[in-house]
């Protein structure tokens, strides 16, 4: 018998609990999905195109307070990072000037270039969508995908797998 | 009930058991590898198994049998975890992600559905089912994504420009989970975090038992009719079941996926049912009787076997591949002799049953009035 | 208590499937704390009666029923038992509908578990709260104490004696509050003896807390022990309804078989000769579901047609079937003075036994194939006939002419109705499907011949074509007959001794000639002693 007499009351009560609990899932949804979002970020030293800036010879750059990477003139490096807000020390190895700035990025790309000539000359925005031209493609990873129900099996994947660290 | 008889009981009961006991124990000397590496393997292969196998405990309450049906949550996991790379969502956010997608709990419906269609052939409907909506998936993955539903990052699409590649780098996510709380003891590292969500999940499945859902699962599970002519709701209680068991399996693929690290697109899911059911059996399941322990048991016993075997077939015959061939072969083996054993055990337990309701043929029969009419009884 | 009006009435009820009349104008009344026992044979309408008291969706399925039935003098209508439920009435059944791996307390109070709402109540509803163990069993013992009787709250039911089983059916109907009736449908048909006792006084004992009892039993002895009234359906009539003070056992017994129409003998004041004992069966138990064969000794002469009659579900079915070798079976079976090894029906039909199912459909028949094929079949599997050699011996294929002129014999002898022997099995009617079983058996010239159940489902004038086949097979061959019914009618017809089984055993032997009372006894447990010396006669 399935059919429950049940008090009005707790039949709002109801409601509310479950209405609250899909307005938590939905949420839920969105904040994994900002805080989780992950993004390439280049952080390039080096003269820009239009002869706005120059490369600065020897900085430490060091986002969200992890280990600074090392870049002089002409240099390029890559960080990963999760989520849209970050903090970016750049400290200039010549007199250990330290500048200090908040970046927001978009959601919409994975891959942004920060150049840090231009964040240190203060010229916005020091952060751009960096597109990739022709991203190049493993070899073997073809539309041969014929074999695509024949392939061998994720347990055999298990074994090429080195020991876990 | 005699000495021998209770034995002859406890073997039955624990056969499975007790051979894959001895065979795995035969093994390890002949694999050459420490104790210290098939410890650390057992770890690692709990974190990553066992909440897939946990995943199969409810639908054994409801006497549904062994889900082979689960096969549907790993395949809504690999869809959650398509779209988590897909918006490049990545660490335990991405798995959330993944998880909170809930695919599975249509999969489930679904499954749910179709097996109270098929009452009493649950298991074979189920497999069944399972290769029907492989090929739905596949007409989703390969063909639709990127083409009917947008992917916006082209590193996982084919180069024709629709359909996700064969392997999907897992890399943003990969052990997000397990390194989430690494701990080290001594020279183990034992992924915490992972263990607490299993943990969780076993706390959630003892809990459950004692609902008021839980008695009616176990109620559904022993005798259909006589919960029905009380009034419990059957096909709904079964279609519960089995939805909860397609999340947790769901759940269960996304962890497993992301301690692999990388993902085959078109196959992880194949034999994750097959998989989960060798290990619960292996742990002493039976179709009609499991608990958290039979789970435990049976991935580490199953694991530490799969582990030896591809060294011990190196070793013994020159070849990895013959211990490739084991696995499967024991696999199938293990499920195959289960499912008879039961079917034998079932009927054997019918007979005792009824065994005090037959006359003596010395000619008194004391016994069988007093004891009598359990057969009308069933 | 209960001195105002009555609380169920049953008024004017008639029902029928498909133009067969089951109940006819049945009325009576039950007051609280009254015991009704209703008694009949099989088929005489009891289980249509509860199932119409119940609300039993094949009834609405069958095109309902006349009459009313009301509670308190309202008039109700059931759609489902739970309404009837809901109105307070509690139903025991006669298969138990007992779970197996719950406890005492958990059958009791199923689905009506007492419970304590847990946090995610709000979220997915009340079967998320929290079972209240003690409390449960808490309302367990009370129930218990109602009944007054010794159950432990804590065993698994499939752990119990039957007696207890039964007891935890009861208890559970009256957790319930709203239970003012109870309708036990044979509760002690499972019982010992001492068990049935026990059960009767709880009954009366739950009749004294004004509680009405309809109680359905075969067992006339309970019935006059325990009932305040008793009501007689034969053939779905109510022939019957009086106070039990006064009434014997006979003469319940009598009211119950005594039949309208008088019975044709068919070989009355003939002679039998018989010759020398061809089967005896010592102390057989057959593992038959539903049909359980405890202890049985008999024996057959030759060229007698031996009956076995009794109740559905005491075991007649169980003894051919279990000879035959279809069922898990035990004891000793001599034919010919040689033991017959059971289990192995292949053995049993190659010693020149053979069988005619009451399974026509499923074991008699191959529906699917020709009328010749379905009659040479058993000859042709078991003694090679109607096969022939060729390339020396090397192969044998079956011999087409031969079967079709067996066949053809067989169609003209039994007077079968059917287009040619070609024919189909299955597009025959019951009765000619029943001619073709026989004639199947019949074609293997059998020394003994088992028929079981050979007129159910067809109708009348074909039963008596059947009968008359056998009887006749019997007087032109002298071939020895061992026919199992449901029918007494039909057994007191044809047979030279008839058998009534009751609850696993024989209960007595008597000649076709003897009064319908003695039948009426030996079918309600009674008149077990005293017939042993029949056995060997």
């Amino acid at each position: 018998m399935s059919t429950e007499i049940i008090d009005p009351k707790v039949a709002t009560r109801r409601l509310f609990v479950r209405s609250g609990l899909v307005a938590v899932y939905f949420l839920l949804l969105v904040v994994t999905f900002l805080l989780g979002k992950g993004y390439t970020l280049l952080i390039d030293n080096k003269d820009a195109a239009d002869g706005s800036v120059v490369a600065i010879d020897g900085v430490l750059v060091s986002v969200d307070g992890a280990e600074a990477l090392e870049l002089y003139s002409g240099d390029r490096d890559a960080t990963q990072l999760k989520g849209q807000r970050h903090r970016v020390i750049v400290e200039l190895i010549s007199d250990g000037k330290k500048i200090e700035k908040s970046i927001h990025l978009p959601l919409d790309t994975d891959m942004l270039l920060l150049s840090v000539p231009k964040l240190v000359a203060g010229i916005e925005p020091f952060v751009e969508v960096f597109v990739l031209r022709d991203q190049p493609r493993p070899a073997g990873e073809e539309v041969g995908n014929t074999n695509a129900f024949t392939s061998p099996d994720s347990e055999a994947l298990e074994t090429v797998e080195p020991p876990v660290p | 009930m005699s000495g021998t008889k209770s034995l002859g009981r406890f073997l039955t009961e624990y056969a499975v058991v007790i051979i894959f006991l001895l065979i795995t124990v035969a093994a390890i000397p002949s694999s050459g590898l420490s104790i210290q590496y098939i410890v650390q393997e057992m770890i690692t292969r709990l974190g990553r198994n066992t909440f897939l196998v946990l995943a199969l405990l409810l639908p054994i309450y409801a006497g549904m049998g062994l889900n082979f049906g689960m096969t549907l949550g790993a395949m809504s996991g690999q869809i959650g975890l398509i779209l988590a790379i897909n918006f490049n969502i990545g660490g335990v956010e991405g798995l959330a992600f993944a998880a909170l997608l809930g695919t599975a709990v249509f999969m489930g419906w679904i499954c749910g559905v179709v097996l109270n269609k098929a009452k009493g052939r649950e298991m074979v409907t189920g497999y069944m089912l399972a290769f029907f909506i492989n090929g739905i998936y596949q007409l989703i993955v390969l063909y639709m994504m990127g083409f009917v539903f947008p992917i916006r990052s082209s590193a996982i699409l084919l180069s024709r420009g629709y359909g996700i590649r064969n392997t999907l780098n897992l890399e943003i996510v990969r052990q997000s989970l397990d390194n989430f709380l690494m701990l080290r003891l001594g020279e183990y590292t034992v992924p915490v975090a992972t263990f607490l969500v299993i943990a969780v999940l076993c706390v959630f499945v003892v809990w459950f038992k004692k609902t008021k859902l839980g008695q009616d699962m176990r109620a559904v599970g022993h005798d259909m009719s006589v919960a029905d002519s009380a009034g419990v709701p059957v096909d709904r209680t079964r279609i519960i079941a089995i939805i909860i068991s397609t999340v947790l399996a769901s759940y269960g693929q996304i962890i497993f996926l992301q301690n692999m690290g990388n993902m085959a697109t078109y196959n992880a899911h194949d034999q994750t049912s097959f998989f989960a059911v060798a290990a619960i059996l292996v742990g002493g399941a039976s179709v009609k009787k499991a608990t958290i322990p039979n789970v435990l048991i049976g991935v580490i016993l199953l694991h530490v076997l799969f582990v030896v075997t591809p060294r011990a077939g190196q070793n013994l015959f020159g070849s990895a591949m013959i211990g490739e061939y084991f696995r499967q072969f024991i696999g199938y083996g293990v499920i195959a002799f289960s499912l008879v054993l039961y079917a034998w055990r079932a009927r054997k337990d019918a007979a005792w049953s009824r065994e005090g309701l037959r006359g003596s043929s010395s000619g008194a029969v004391p016994a069988a009035a007093a004891a009598g009419g359990e057969g009308s009884a069933k | 208590m209960g001195q105002q009006g009555p609380l169920l009435s049953i008024d004017h009820i008639s029902k029928e499937f498909y133009g067969n009349v089951v109940l006819n104008d049945v009325s009576f009344e039950l007051k609280a704390g009254e015991i009704l026992g209703l008694v009949g044979e099989n088929g005489a309408g009891k289980t249509t009666l509860m199932h119409i008291l119940f609300g039993m969706p094949v009834i609405a399925d069958t095109g309902g029923f006349k009459g009313r039935i009301c509670i308190d003098g309202q008039e109700v209508s059931f759609s489902s038992p739970f309404d009837a439920l809901d109105a307070g009435i509690g139903m025991v059944h006669q298969e138990f509908s007992l779970i197996p791996g719950f406890t005492t307390t958990e059958n009791i109070v199923l689905n009506r578990e007492s419970m304590k709402p847990s946090i995610l109540n709000d979220v997915f509803g009340d079967r998320m709260s929290i079972l209240d163990r003690q409390d449960m069993k808490k309302r367990a013992e009370a129930a218990i104490e109602k009944l007054g009787v010794k159950l432990d709250p804590d065993m698994l039911v499939s752990e119990m004696p039957v007696g207890h089983k039964q007891f935890t059916e009861i208890a559970r109907e009256i957790t319930r509050s709203k239970t003012r009736i109870l309708v036990l449908d044979e509760p002690t048909a499972v019982l010992a003896e001492s068990e049935a006792e026990v059960l009767l006084k709880a009954l009366r004992k739950l009749a004294s807390l004004g509680i009405a009892i309809i109680f359905i039993s075969h067992r006339l002895h309970e019935v006059t022990e325990v009932a305040d009234r008793v009501v007689v359906l034969r053939d779905g009539i109510a022939i019957k309804d009086t106070p039990v003070a006064g009434v014997s056992v006979r003469d319940i017994a009598s009211w119950m078989v005594g039949r309208s129409v008088a019975t044709e003998r068919v070989s009355e004041g003939e002679a039998r000769e018989f010759g020398p004992e061809i089967l005896s069966v010592e102390h057989l138990w057959v593992d038959m579901p539903g049909e359980t064969v405890r202890d049985v000794s008999f024996s057959v002469r030759k060229g007698e047609i031996l009956g076995f009659g009794g109740l559905a579900g005491q075991g007649k079915l169980g003894i051919p079937n279990g000879i035959m070798g279809l069922f898990q079976a035990g004891g000793v079976v001599r034919l010919h003075g040689k033991d017959v090894p059971l289990n192995e029906p292949r053995t049993a039909l190659e010693i020149g036994m053979a069988f005619v199912s009451e399974d026509r459909r499923g074991v008699g028949l191959l529906l699917d194939e020709s009328l010749k094929w379905n009659i040479a079949f058993t000859a042709m599997q078991i003694q090679g006939k109607y096969l022939k050699t060729i390339l020396g011996g090397l192969f044998r294929i079956r011999d087409e002419a031969e079967m079709r002129k067996l066949t053809e014999e067989y169609i003209a002898m039994l007077d079968v109705k059917c287009t040619s022997p070609s024919q189909k099995a299955k597009e025959l009617s019951g009765g000619n499907q029943q001619k073709i079983c026989l004639a199947k058996a019949f074609a293997v010239k059998p020394d003994l011949l088992f028929v079981s159940e050979p007129t159910r489902g067809i109708d009348v004038g074909a039963k008596k074509l059947v009968l008359d086949t056998i009887h006749r097979y019997n007087r032109d061959y002298g071939t020895t007959i061992v026919m199992v019914s449901s029918e007494l009618e039909e057994l007191r017809s044809i047979c030279d001794r008839i058998a009534i089984v009751d609850e696993g055993k024989i209960a007595g032997i008597l000649p076709p000639t003897a009064e319908l009372p003695e039948f009426g006894l030996l079918m309600s447990g009674l008149g077990a002693n005293g017939s042993q010396e029949d056995l060997s006669a």
